[in-house]
């Protein structure tokens, strides 16, 4: 009986030129990547001329190569998903939430780069981390959490207050 | 900002790139001295789609954080889900009624005297003068000006009736955690606002407590509202309470025990009346003094019920209730725990039920083990039974979760004018 056939690889360049070794499976959770495979074709991707990725460094390249590694196996993502039904919860399940548990420089950064590969349940799990951190925060809160300066002119503070006149006391 | 920060993934300008250019301005707002705010270097897509995964309440809070974000929300049709805001406008227009009220609860988090009113959507102030200091009734009491006439305040009383109809608000639970998490700087007055209250009876302790969450770590300001409350039935002749001269008992709004119903097995579908019933009766088979254990599959309730051995013999019942931490009232676990389908000003519709799972035990385990992070007024036990350990070794009695036939209001008034009629007893022979 032959033996199983190794599972095909590609490799991936960081900006930081450190090359990542992957299942072609788990790079194609990456659309940029498995529309750039099925053109220029597998054989030429090799370790000496990898895929270049010119907007990702290698810690945060590793870090969506683990995500892609542990959800190899889900469903490609339908049309039908992609827009209100997944906007509509906040939810996000317990291994991702683990996973996006990181400093909010690099939870930044792994949105932008699951943007630029196209990795749409990624960049869901991502902005949906984002707005947990803003969930139930004032403005006040908000400012604190993201750095944020309040820039408004007493005018603006004036309209503000206007807005909300409802929700005082009475 | 970090000279080298990437900045090539995509062509859309970011946040303050663009907000710079309509500005007429090419120096960043914020100077390289400053903290990176990570969210402001975004590119806008990104910030929209951030924004469209939130729920308008937050979309309307992030607004007020700084001039970009405002024109973000405000000026993008996709952000404010196709709605228009006139700048000066009541931000009220933007939400359904449900938001609003998520919307006043952010808004009211940090001021301690304002509490919000689901009945009118609506904020109102603390009374701290309208309760009734020294008498048994909770000073927590607070007051909707606008309530309907008629509405019942009550917190705790002292007649059976209404131990059994013990019933806690959302504000209560609220300003208490509120004020729990700006105890230090709370006034005298405000940190009296949380004292517990005298116990109802003799034969009836309500104790709250506020614990941490321990689905947060020790030191997150996580806070729950847990409480137990304790009853005893018994006959002031002196003579042994029996399975069939227990009152009528209320564990939660959806567990229940009528003796007329349950013993001549007259609803026997009525999923609610199950777990109470099948207690009582295991309790008293047992005969050993020991609880047997229930758990609500609608609502965070653990109860126990158990006879004593000594004579004369009197049932008691325990209930442990999770009320819930910081949240609008809006909240799946809090609205499970609603009786009657809760109505809004304008949206008289009723809802479904809301069904909150826990794991039977739990509630009851949250209460015994976790460490009171206010004084609460404890009482000692009178029974001598090991209760966790029982509890681990012991089935918990659940109704089942996929039934639907809850009793409505009109029944329970319907089977309790019954139960009166049959048996003939008031709560006074008791």
């Amino acid at each position: 009986m032959a033996d199983a056939k190794p599972a095909p690889k590609i490799w991936v360049q960081s900006n930081d030129s450190a090359i990542i070794e992957l299942d072609r499976q788990v790079a194609e959770r990456s659309v940029l990547i498995k529309n750039l495979i099925e053109d220029i074709g597998d054989e030429g991707i090799t370790a000496q001329n990898p895929i270049p990725i010119p907007n990702v460094n290698e810690a945060v390249l590793r870090k969506v190569v683990e995500w892609c590694e542990h959800h190899r196996n889900d469903p490609p993502q339908t049309q039908d998903d992609d827009n209100d039904a997944r906007k509509k919860t906040t939810e996000i399940e317990e291994w991702d939430q683990k996973f996006m548990q990181v400093d909010q420089e690099m939870l930044f950064e792994i949105i932008l780069a699951s943007n630029y590969l196209d990795i749409k349940p990624l960049l869901d799990v991502g902005c949906k981390t984002v707005a947990n951190m803003i969930k139930g925060k004032s403005p006040e809160e908000i400012r604190k959490t993201f750095n944020i300066t309040n820039d408004f002119t007493p005018e603006e503070e004036e309209q503000i207050r206007r807005e909300n006149e409802w929700a005082e006391d009475r | 900002m970090a000279p080298n920060k990437m900045r090539l993934f995509s062509k859309t300008p970011t946040l303050l790139n663009l907000w710079h250019r309509l500005r007429g301005r090419q120096r960043l707002l914020q100077p390289d001295t400053d903290p990176v705010c990570n969210i402001l270097e975004q590119p806008i897509d990104i910030i929209i789609l951030i924004i469209e995964t939130m729920p308008m309440p937050d979309r309307l809070m992030l607004a007020q954080t700084c001039r970009a974000l405002r024109t973000i929300v405000f000026e993008i049709p996709a952000c404010l889900s196709n709605q228009r805001h006139v700048a000066g406008g009541s931000l009220q227009n933007l939400m359904t009624a449900d938001e609003q009220l998520d919307y006043l609860f952010i808004l009211t988090r940090d001021r301690i005297d304002s509490w919000v009113c689901d009945r009118c959507v609506a904020v109102h102030p603390v009374d701290l003068d309208s309760a009734e200091i020294g008498t048994k009734f909770t000073r927590w009491q607070t007051a909707c000006p606008k309530a309907l006439k008629g509405d019942a305040y009550i917190l705790f009383d002292d007649a059976w009736e209404n131990y059994l109809r013990l019933e806690v608000r959302h504000d209560h639970v609220q300003t208490a955690l509120k004020c729990i998490r700006h105890w230090d700087i709370i006034d005298r007055d405000r940190r009296e606002f949380l004292r517990v209250p005298d116990p109802v009876t003799n034969d009836c302790w309500v104790h709250p407590k506020v614990v941490n969450d321990p689905a947060f770590p020790a030191g997150s300001r996580r806070l729950k509202f847990v409480m137990k409350a304790t009853g005893t039935c018994y006959h002031e002749s002196g003579r042994d309470i029996n399975l069939s001269t227990i009152p009528y008992l209320r564990a939660c709004v959806h567990c229940l025990y009528e003796p007329v119903v349950c013993l001549l097995n007259l609803d026997s579908t009525m999923s609610g009346y199950q777990p109470l019933c099948e207690m009582a009766m295991d309790a008293w088979i047992r005969n050993d003094g020991t609880p047997t254990f229930g758990a609500c599959s609608m609502c965070a309730t653990d109860f126990a019920i158990h006879f004593t051995r000594r004579f004369p013999r009197k049932a008691v019942l325990q209930i442990w209730q999770d009320l819930g931490g910081e949240g609008s009232m809006t909240d799946r676990a809090w609205r499970a725990r609603q009786e009657i389908p809760y109505r809004i000003k304008n949206q008289p519709s009723k809802r479904p039920s809301v069904r909150h799972h826990h794991e039977p035990g739990s509630v009851m385990r949250l209460y015994e083990e976790g460490q009171a992070l206010v004084y609460t007024w404890n009482h000692p036990e009178e029974h001598t039974f090991d209760l966790l350990r029982l509890a681990s070794q012991r089935r918990f009695h659940v109704a089942d979760p996929l039934d639907e036939r809850i009793l409505s209001e009109e029944q329970h008034i319907y089977k309790m004018s019954i139960a009166g009629n049959v048996e003939g007893w008031s709560i006074h022979d008791i």
